[in-house]
């Protein structure tokens, strides 16, 4: 049965996931498929929709994560969204093991901006950096005030 | 438990035999008795509370100093080898029964020093009636003591007979042996002890369900699983329970000290930093919960999201893949390679036309492309959320998480601005406190802190216990529906059914004793929630109104929906009176229950309230309302009182009053003429003023008191 993989890029995000022993209180992604699938949009609005790198550094702190735990409406639309811009047609899609090589990738770009989010927000600001990344941009307050 | 007769003998101030009849009337019966300062008013309740639970003022508990108790006149007169004897009796109605009692200190002079006397003899006995007669007998099976705990427990024995403020004003505060007593009464360790083993109970099944399972690896896994997640769970309430208590315990504490301090900072100008020092730690409290509210939001907000917003620029580009698809008849499909296949073998296609290869490769290059099943269901949602009709479209949701990740960020970095400058301001009072030059205030304020800290130790530890609940029993209810997928021997199901049938019943148990205990409480809040409402936030004009809090059953003043803090004395004293009688009216709703029920708790009628001197910083209001309050639910209130708080509660409790007694002192002229204010010992009672104090000759060395009917 296909698997994803956790990139080594997500480690230090593990305690931000609900059902962690490390868990923070502040811990925003429901499961680990939740948090992979987080990671993998971040990665691809990171990349701007253009292919990730192959990267083959896996952690080993928790088990694959089996395909059939990404069933959930919002993940199904999420990954399947990704799946048909990255190929510009059905091949990913229909085919689970190369979905889930996608998403792997992905969330590794992904993770490596949620450590930058961590990084600068710090453990107990760190939902609100995630939360602000999600902000469109009308909603964010750019105006300059004089 | 109503005081009909009392007689003092040499005890304290009072010297010789004082006797007081209460009259019997029907409703409430209010009395009183008027003295000097330090004419020896404190001595009857002290009598009250050395007759019903041997209490011995000024001994450090050495029952054979009990000597000290006796009247100094008495002592003095005594010569060496003379017996003397000082004792409390009194008679108690309640229900339609009557029990006497009567607690006596036998001692006698060894010598002419002022401590020279032998070791004091405390003797507790009850009358006995015959046909014939009656007499004292000594309660040497302890059958009285335990009668009298019953009607007036040691715990709650200053909550009705007191000097100043019922518990010594504790009673807002820490009045953890109030709770200890009710809880007591509604045995609620046991419980929760039966809940705990149930919980063992329910456990040791999971475990012996796992036993069984060794033939399947898998369930056996999962079955251990659960096992440890039910253990953590059962762990995790069991410790939020005790960390709950510890809490209570602290913030009763806390609450205690702030009314301490408030108490010593009023009579400096401190008064008002102390003041605004606990609003501010209010409202850090209020913005503390709010941000609290805010980080849960955002964390679900952005979770559940799975970064569906930041895909927001690809949607125009997968709509158009998926029109593509739609165009080429891809979508939607659901194509499987035996259909084409099937088609194939016919002669004709399903249109009817004949195959020729140009279709058959077409069909061939159509089946490449086309979709497996549950992929081809997928991609049909995906159209439909990317349709910016639809009302579940994709743009819609992200807008809304969007707009309402803005809303809850923004309450969070107002939430952390306030705190911030909140907590510059309450810095700066803490120093200003601190600094103070009263050193008592020092100490107690240091005190305060260290509580403070505690309490908010406290709530970071239970917000993270809470947390831990919350997905280890998430887990469990996953791990429980897991199980339920896996298939296993028949002979192993069936011992696993029946298992799990006794887990659950176990199970069930705990949650239910849990639930009655919670019920059990409510009933008693709510029992009284609502005397406090007829005796407090019914007479009150402040606008305040008085509610009991469900977990740790105390009252507290509430305004405009928030809990007031700094409850001036007239506030606090009243609400204190009100909630005694409340406990009071509900001890003997409870017992009247129970015995309905046929459980013989025993009978324990109306309460007496003894209060000496309740009016001190006490507005005419208040003490106006407190009256009120005690004549509407209270059959029996005797009010100790100097001339001072007389004048304040004349002309609101004089009509009430039914019988009055003075408490007439005895000095030497010296002693009066040594500043003492004349005017202090004449009370108007009824138009005509009685003068309570007699000069004694010169050479009398002894202040006594005796008490005179005034009505």
């Amino acid at each position: 049965m296909p698997a994803v993989r956790l990139p080594i890029q997500l480690e230090p995000i593990l305690p931000y996931v609900k059902k962690s022993p490390q868990r923070m209180p502040n811990a925003c992604f429901e499961t680990y498929a939740h948090l992979l699938t987080f990671s993998a949009a971040l990665g691809f609005s990171t990349l701007k929709g253009e292919p990730p790198p192959t990267s083959e550094q896996r952690s080993n702190q928790i088990e694959p994560v089996p395909w059939e735990y990404f069933n959930g409406d919002r993940q199904q639309t999420a990954i399947q969204l990704i799946g048909l811009v990255a190929a510009n047609g059905t091949d990913l899609v229909n085919s689970p093991d190369s979905l889930c090589r996608l998403i792997e990738d992905l969330a590794a770009v992904g993770g490596a901006e949620l450590q930058k989010v961590l990084r600068m927000n710090g453990d107990s600001g760190f939902h609100e950096g995630v939360g602000r990344l999600l902000m469109t941009k009308d909603q964010k307050d750019e105006s300059v005030k004089i | 438990m109503i005081i009909r007769e009392i007689t003092i003998e040499n005890f304290l101030t009072l010297y010789g035999t004082q006797n007081i009849k209460f009259p019997k009337q029907k409703g409430a019966s209010l009395s009183v008795l008027l003295g000097p300062n330090n004419s020896g008013k404190s001595s009857f309740v002290k009598a009250l509370q050395f007759l019903l639970h041997s209490r011995i003022p000024g001994c450090d508990g050495d029952e054979m100093l009990a000597w000290r108790l006796v009247n100094n006149r008495l002592k003095r007169e005594a010569v060496a080898g003379k017996t003397l004897q000082c004792r409390v009796t009194a008679t108690f109605a309640y229900g339609d029964s009557e029990l006497t009692v009567r607690r006596s200190i036998e001692t006698s002079r060894t010598g002419d020093g002022a401590t020279a006397f032998a070791p004091a003899k405390v003797i507790f006995s009850h009358r006995q009636q015959t046909s014939t007669s009656s007499k004292f007998v000594p309660d040497e099976t302890g059958i009285i003591q335990r009668k009298v705990d019953q009607l007036c427990p040691d715990t709650l024995l200053e909550a009705f007979f007191f000097s100043g403020e019922p518990l010594n004003g504790r009673l807002l505060g820490g009045v953890k042996n109030v709770r200890e007593s009710l809880e007591e009464y509604l045995s609620i360790r046991d419980w929760k002890q039966a809940a705990e083993s149930a919980r063992t109970i329910s456990y040791s099944y999971t475990q012996e369900m796992a036993s069984f399972a060794t033939s399947s690896r898998e369930l056996e896994q999962i079955l251990n699983q659960e096992a440890a997640f039910q253990q953590k769970v059962n762990q995790l309430k069991e410790e939020m329970a005790k960390i709950q208590e510890r809490r209570d315990e602290s913030l009763a504490a806390l609450a205690e000290k702030q009314t301490a301090i408030l108490g010593i900072a009023s009579q400096t100008e401190l008064r008002e930093s102390v003041v605004e020092r606990n609003k501010i730690k209010d409202e850090i409290d209020t913005c503390q919960k709010k941000a609290q509210a805010a980080r849960v939001n955002i964390c679900e907000a952005t979770g559940s999201s799975l970064g569906l917003p930041l895909l927001l620029p690809y949607v125009e580009k997968a709509r158009r893949v998926l029109k593509h698809l739609t165009d080429e008849n891809i979508l939607p499909a659901d194509l499987s390679s035996g259909f084409v296949d099937r088609v194939l073998q016919q002669q004709s296609c399903i249109c009817g036309t004949k195959h020729t290869e140009k279709t058959k490769s077409a069909w061939q290059a159509y089946l490449k492309k086309a979709l497996k099943a549950d992929v081809g269901t997928r991609l049909a949602s995906l159209e439909a959320r990317l349709n910016p009709d639809a009302p579940n479209c994709i743009q819609v949701s992200c807008s809304e998480i969007s707009s309402d990740l803005c809303g809850f960020i923004d309450t969070s970095e107002q939430c952390n601005s306030t705190d911030y400058d909140l907590r510059g301001r309450l810095a700066a009072l803490d120093e200003k406190i601190a600094t103070s030059p009263t050193e008592e205030l020092n100490k107690l304020d240091k005190e305060r802190r260290e509580l403070d800290k505690q309490c908010e130790s406290y709530k970071d530890k239970l917000r993270s216990i809470e947390s831990d609940l919350k997905a280890n029993e998430s887990e469990l209810k996953r791990k429980k529906a897991e199980r339920g997928k896996i298939a296993v021997p028949k002979d192993i199901q069936v011992k696993i059914q029946i298992l799990e049938a006794r887990r659950t019943m176990a199970s069930d148990l705990a949650d239910l004793i849990d639930k009655s205990i919670a019920v059990l409480r409510q009933q008693f809040q709510q029992g009284l929630q609502q005397t406090m409402q007829d005796l407090y936030t019914d007479v009150v004009t402040d606008g305040t109104q008085a509610t009991i809090d469900l977990r740790s059953l105390l009252p507290h003043v509430v305004k405009d929906g928030k809990t007031e803090t700094n409850l001036g004395g007239g506030q606090s004293q009243l609400l204190g009176l009100a909630y005694i009688v409340a406990i009071a009216k509900l001890r003997n709703a409870l017992h009247e229950q129970m015995n309905k029920f046929d459980i013989k708790l025993g009978v324990v009628g109306d309460q007496s309230f003894v209060l000496d001197c309740p009016f001190s910083g006490m507005t005419e209001r208040y003490a106006s309302a407190a009256i009120e309050a005690l004549c509407r639910a209270a059959e029996q209130a005797v009010f100790l009182l100097h001339k001072e708080q007389w004048d304040l509660a004349k002309s609101y409790l004089q009509p009430k009053v039914s019988a009055a007694w003075g408490v007439h002192l005895h000095a030497p002229s010296q002693a009066i003429s040594r500043g003492v204010k004349l005017d202090d010992h004449v009370f108007d009672y009824k138009g005509r003023e009685v003068s309570l104090l007699s000069s004694l000759p010169p050479e009398a060395n002894e202040v006594y008191s005796q008490l005179v009917a005034l009505s």
